[in-house]
């Protein structure tokens, strides 16, 4: 989780060459971000795992600082984020394609293409769809090694001047979730133990409101419990 | 209206008929002893008045009511020691005494429980656990707890067994105090002939599971043959006696110069007066109709 | 009378250093839990949460009293019947054993009186350890580690139970597990009227539990008729109150073969205790 927020807050260090204006103007927002707090409304809707909706507050200070404060057990995904932001923060890591032009609900999109350059990286490819009348991410599809797809759809509203989303909804890969079953066998079973649901696809939707953008948060508060 | 009557009672356990036909009757205010040898069935019709066992067969009744149609206002007015008092040894006297009292069908306070523990000479030690309490102990806190919602009826089963003859006696005065002063009714099972002897005043015997014999005590002594142990100084002249005048009579060598001597009837001032006469130099002469023999000749042994 | 012998039941329970046997060991296998889970509860939510940790992570108190409470159910219901029926299967083995129960039975209290008040002093019995097991689990365990949602592990995937609605879950858990273990009390008191010594009951009721609980894991097909008329099957009944949507209809069949099997036993006693010859 921590890293998706740092994905958030960092895309700004990504170093972009001159065609792809866009990204770069979505880097300049991020980097206007010094630190901000905001309440979130997570909404999961993964196979296999049944949570109510829950909110949360959640705390971010440059460069990685992260915390999300709850009373209730809040399931963000992590799938390969702390790998995409060392990715993404290291340009040497990558090569960029630009490519098609699209339209995504209504906002005319560019896709840039991130591809690997070292064989060892977790990230084998990373699809940016970056707006090119206004400098906001829309969409990232990531394909990893061994968490296999996700995707994230942005949705921006009364911060998106610092590039901050209103609404990001995660689609991610289930299909390798495996219960254990020692753990899960439950001896007033009578039958078989239920098959695994086989759906594929999950979506965390995390709904962002009350952003406090910049009014200072202390280094301390991050470490206490 | 005898306070037990008991008719033809039998009872099986499976093919085994421990008791095959047992009737007898206790009236108010008897010390009523029953006997018999080991294995005669005396155990399993004691178990049988206390519903500890079912009859095969027969009838069992308490003051004209039948023990399995009134158990429980049957049991309410006896008290019983069946072979020894087993307490809840993890608990002191006195709550043993609660406990049982609390089910005895009466309201017991804590006074009569102490009034109780004084009587038996168990006062001082009524906070001790049982466990720490000598067998004698245990007999005095089970003839308490029998006592203690004052029963009209008194069974105890072989209540003098395991203890010194100290403990012997004062379960015997305990007995006899509870007949003369407490006019009590007790039914005492015992091996202690000469106790029943001495404290009952009508008795049974049984024998393989069947009433040998029933009724008061001394009536059936005197019934039975006398028999008299002498010892005489010229033995010679005594024989000579007995052939020439007691030809009947049954006369046997003991020891040295004591010989017995057993009559049909009661003889012995006649019997003195020719011995004196004839010179045989008579130095004792003791009675011998005891319970014991009486309880030989009826059983067989 | 009855209840005159239940309170007399009821004190020598509390009499007997084995009745504290079980409180004491209850309560040390529940802070030994609570210990184990301090020190390396972590490693244990790691088997929960394992599956989804590449791709999703869990934030908030996950490690908090509700789990530990539900973990100390879980692993409880395997020993606490053991800690009951060493009180529950003494209660007339134990008076043959001793020869009390001559001067019991010889007392004006009816045989029925007597397994009723034994039967309904181990209910008590049984109750109290329940209860205690609750607190020591919930409170003691809130106590420690807070509290929040809690975790559950069921075998078609993760249910996640918000806070507020778990005090309700836990006490219908708790009215099961009872149920559960009063079986298991009344059972252990029908060996007892059996017995004439008390250790026989006691490793009887053991015995019957593992060979019930073995029949009904076994994935043999043989078994599938009779599996759910085991009351072994029936006594983790209180772990389902944790799943969505909520099992009433399960709940309700693993409750009518408890009370089936409770009201089953007592009867075999009642009928049985009611014949049988004191010869003891």
């Amino acid at each position: 989780m921590k890293s998706l927020f740092f994905f958030i807050g960092l895309t700004g260090l990504f170093t972009l060459n001159a065609q792809n204006a866009s990204l770069q103007g979505y880097v300049n927002r991020l980097n206007a971000v010094a630190d901000y707090k905001a309440d979130v409304n997570v909404k999961a809707s993964i196979p296999s795992i049944s949570i109510p909706v829950t909110n949360a507050k959640v705390y971010f200070k440059k460069p990685t600082k992260f915390k999300v404060v709850s009373n209730s057990i809040v399931i963000l995904p992590k799938q390969g984020m702390s790998d995409l932001n060392a990715f993404f923060t290291n340009p040497k890591k990558y090569t960029q394609v630009p490519g098609e032009i699209k339209m995504l609900n209504g906002v005319r999109t560019q896709l840039i293409t991130l591809l690997p350059s070292e064989e060892s990286s977790e990230i084998i490819l990373a699809k940016l769809y970056v707006g090119t009348a206004e400098p906001l991410l829309y969409k990232a599809i990531i394909t990893t090694k061994s968490s296999g797809n996700f995707t994230i759809d942005y949705t921006y509203s009364d911060a998106k001047k610092f590039a901050l989303p209103s609404r990001m909804v995660f689609t991610i890969d289930v299909k390798k979730f495996k219960m254990p079953k020692s753990v899960a066998s439950n001896i007033r079973s009578t039958g078989p133990t239920k098959p695994v649901n086989q759906e594929q696809k999950g979506t965390i939707t995390i709904t962002f409101s009350n952003y406090l953008i910049n009014k200072g948060i202390s280094d301390s508060f991050f470490t206490k419990n | 209206m005898p306070l037990i009557e008991v008719s033809h009672l039998a009872k099986n356990f499976g093919s085994f008929n421990a008791v095959k036909d047992v009737s007898f009757h206790v009236n108010e205010g008897d010390v009523f002893g029953f006997l018999g040898p080991n294995g005669a069935g005396k155990s399993t019709t004691i178990r049988c008045l206390l519903s500890l066992i079912k009859p095969s067969a027969g009838n069992i009744s308490f003051f004209g009511q039948s023990l399995s149609d009134h158990r429980s206002s049957v049991l309410s007015k006896v008290g019983c020691i069946i072979e020894k008092p087993d307490f809840y040894k993890y608990a002191s006297a006195q709550r043993n005494l609660e406990i049982f009292g609390r089910i005895s069908g009466k309201t017991i306070d804590r006074k009569q429980i102490e009034a109780m523990l004084e009587f038996v000479g168990l006062k001082g030690r009524e906070k001790d656990k049982v466990a720490g309490f000598s067998h004698g102990m245990k007999q005095r806190l089970g003839i308490a707890q029998t006592l203690l919602h004052d029963p009209e009826i008194i069974i105890l089963d072989e209540p003098t067994t395991g203890l010194d003859p100290q403990g012997i006696i004062d379960v015997r005065n305990l007995i006899l105090r509870l007949r003369d002063e407490h006019k009590k009714t007790v039914l005492l099972s015992s091996h202690q002939l000469s106790e029943i002897e001495i404290i009952a005043n009508r008795m049974v015997i049984i024998n393989q599971g069947k009433t040998i014999v029933e009724g008061d005590v001394q009536a059936l002594l005197e019934k039975q043959s006398l028999t008299l142990e002498v010892e005489v100084s010229n033995p010679e002249a005594l024989h000579a006696l007995f052939l020439a005048e007691f030809p009947s009579l049954k006369f046997e060598a003991l020891y040295g110069n004591n010989f017995l001597i057993e009559m049909e009837s009661d003889i012995r001032s006649r019997l003195i007066e020719r011995m004196v006469s004839a010179g045989c130099g008579v130095r004792s002469m003791i009675p011998k109709r005891s319970l014991e023999d009486f309880f030989i000749k009826m059983v067989g042994a | 009378m009855l209840w005159k012998n239940t309170y007399n039941e009821l004190l020598k329970i509390a009499s007997k250093i084995r009745s504290y046997i079980g409180i004491g060991a209850l309560t040390i296998l529940v802070l030994i839990v609570i210990f184990a889970m301090k020190a390396d509860g972590k490693t244990y939510l790691g088997f929960v949460t394992g599956s989804f940790e590449q791709t999703l992570s869990f934030n908030g108190n996950i490690l908090n009293g509700n789990l530990i409470a539900f973990i100390i159910m879980q692993m409880l219901i395997v020993h606490v019947p053991l800690l009951i029926a060493l009180v529950t299967g003494d209660l007339l083995s134990g008076e043959s054993a001793t020869g009390s129960i001559r001067m019991l039975a010889t007392k004006p209290i009816s045989r029925t009186g007597i397994v009723l008040s034994k039967w309904l002093a181990a209910t008590l019995y049984t109750l109290i350890m329940t209860l205690w097991m609750g607190f020591l689990s919930l409170v003691v365990s809130q106590w420690i580690f807070g509290s929040g949602d809690l975790i559950v592990l069921n075998p078609d995937g993760l249910l996640i139970i918000p806070n507020s609605d778990l005090l309700w879950r836990f006490g219908f858990a708790m009215g099961l597990a009872f149920l559960a273990l009063w079986t298991v009390a009344t059972l252990s008191l029908a060996f007892s009227a059996l017995a004439k010594n008390s250790v026989g009951p006691i490793v009887i009721t053991m015995a019957v539990i593992i060979l019930f609980t073995l029949i009904g894991t076994l994935d043999v097909t043989v078994f599938d008729e009779v599996k759910f008329y085991l009351f072994t099957t029936h006594m983790a009944a209180w772990r389902i109150v944790f799943e969505e949507p909520f099992p009433k209809q399960d709940i309700l069949q693993s409750v009518g073969v408890l009370v089936g099997h409770i009201v089953g036993l007592l009867a075999f006693t009642l009928f049985y205790f009611n014949r049988k010859d004191i010869t003891s």
